[in-house]
C-alpha cells in the first residue's frame, strides 16, 4: 500500500518526498472542486522529484469534452507524469467512456498510466454511480482507479462508501490488472480499515498537512512521516487491523 | 515447461500493480500447478488468501521467509 500526497507547488512536493512519500500528486485546490495544475509547476517538480518516485497529475473534474480533456492528458504525458487522473462529476456513462477512450488513445508510445476516477459522494452533484468505476476503467482501457471525494465538509470517503464494497470494487479491479487508488479526506483513524481493503495506494492530503488543514495548512514532511510510519505498522503486522475488526463486530 | 511445473513469483518487486492479475494469469495457464509465491506484508497476504477462495485454489504453505511471507498456491 503505497502513500499518495498531494501537492500544490514544488515546496510541498519536496516536504512529501522528505516524509516518504511513495507518490507525489499535483492538483490546484484553487479551480473549483478540484483542478489542474499548470504546466510548468508540474514539470518543476517531476524534475525536482527523485526519478524513483512517481509524479501523478490530477486533471479533477474534467467536462463533458472529449477533445479538450484527451489533449489535457496528452500534456500530462508530456511532462512526464508517472499517471494522469481524470475525474467525472455530471458525466454519463457513456460520455465518460468516450473520453477515457480517447485519453488512452492520446496515451499511445507513453509510459504515462491513465487512472479513471469517481467520486464517492458524486449522488450529491448529480454525478455517476461510483461503483461503476471498474467497468468503465476495463472497458475504456485505463491502467487504473481511484475513488475519491469532492465534499470537504468533515465528511469522508467511509461516510458514503463502505468497507465492503470499496473492498469488492479493489478485488475485481486488482484481478482486471488495474492498479487501485483511495483517497477522499482519509485519516489516521481510517488507516485500519483502508488496510484490511489494502488497495495499491492511499491517497491524502489534509492529514499530511499541518494543523490538518488542507487548504490553509502546507504538507509537512513530518506530518508524512507519521502517516508512513502507521501504514508500514499495519502492513507488517505490528498493529493488527484484523482482530481489532473482529472485537469491533463482537462490540456491536 | 513441463505440464504441473512450478512457478515461483517474487511479489516484492510489485509496486502499484500486478501482483494478483500475475497471479490470476499464471493459474489460467493450464502447464502451471502450483505457485510459490513470496510477499511483503499482511494485507497483501490475505489478498492472495482471499483470492484462492473465490478461485477454487488451495494455499498449501505458508512459511516464514526471510521477515516476510512464502506461500504456496495449488490449482
Amino acid at each position: 500500500m503505497m502513500l499518495m500526497v498531494s501537492t500544490q507547488d514544488v515546496e510541498e512536493a519536496l516536504e512529501a518526498v522528505k516524509g516518504g512519500a511513495d507518490i507525489v500528486d499535483v492538483k490546484n485546490l484553487k479551480e473549483i472542486l478540484v483542478g489542474s495544475n499548470y504546466p510548468p509547476v508540474i514539470k518543476e517538480v517531476r524534475e525536482q522529484v527523485p526519478k524513483d518516485i512517481h509524479v501523478s497529475v490530477t486533471l479533477g473534474v474534467a467536462p463533458n469534452q472529449p477533445g479538450t480533456v484527451s489533449l489535457a492528458v496528452y500534456g500530462a504525458a508530456a511532462l512526464n507524469a508517472t499517471s494522469v487522473k481524470v475525474g467525472f462529476l455530471q458525466s454519463d456513462y457513456d460520455t465518460a467512456l468516450k473520453i477515457l477512450k480517447e485519453c488512452k488513445s492520446s496515451l499511445k508510445g507513453s509510459a504515462t498510466k491513465l487512472i479513471a476516477a469517481t467520486f464517492a459522494d458524486s449522488h450529491l452533484y448529480g454525478g455517476i454511480d461510483p461503483t461503476v468505476i471498474v467497468r468503465l476503467s476495463k472497458e475504456s482501457g485505463s491502467d487504473g482507479i481511484l475513488i475519491d471525494t469532492l465534499t470537504k465538509d468533515g465528511r469522508n470517503l467511509f461516510d458514503f462508501l463502505g468497507e465492503a464494497k470499496l473492498r469488492e470494487l479493489v478485488e475485481e479491479a486488482k484481478e482486471a490488472g488495474m492498479s487501485t487508488a483511495l483517497s477522499g479526506a482519509l485519516k489516521i483513524k481510517n488507516l485500519d480499515a483502508l488496510t484490511r481493503i489494502n488497495p495499491d495506494i492511499v491517497g491524502v492530503r489534509g492529514a499530511a498537512c499541518t494543523n490538518n488543514d488542507r487548504e490553509g495548512g502546507k504538507v509537512s514532511g513530518t506530518a508524512v512521516a507519521n502517516l508512513k510510519n502507521e501504514i508500514t505498522m499495519r502492513l507488517q503486522g505490528k498493529i493488527d487491523v484484523y482482530s481489532q475488526k473482529e472485537n469491533n463486530v463482537a462490540e456491536k | 515447461m513441463t505440464v504441473g511445473s512450478d512457478l515461483e513469483i517474487d511479489g516484492r518487486r510489485k509496486s502499484c500493480i500486478g501482483l494478483i492479475a500475475e497471479l490470476e494469469k499464471a493459474m489460467c495457464e493450464s502447464n502451471i500447478s502450483r505457485i510459490t509465491v513470496i510477499v511483503q506484508d499482511v494485507p497483501t497476504k490475505i489478498d492472495i488468501y482471499a483470492w484462492a477462495k473465490r478461485k477454487g485454489h488451495r494455499i498449501d504453505a505458508e512459511t516464514p521467509y526471510d521477515g516476510i511471507f512464502k506461500m504456496g498456491i495449488v490449482k
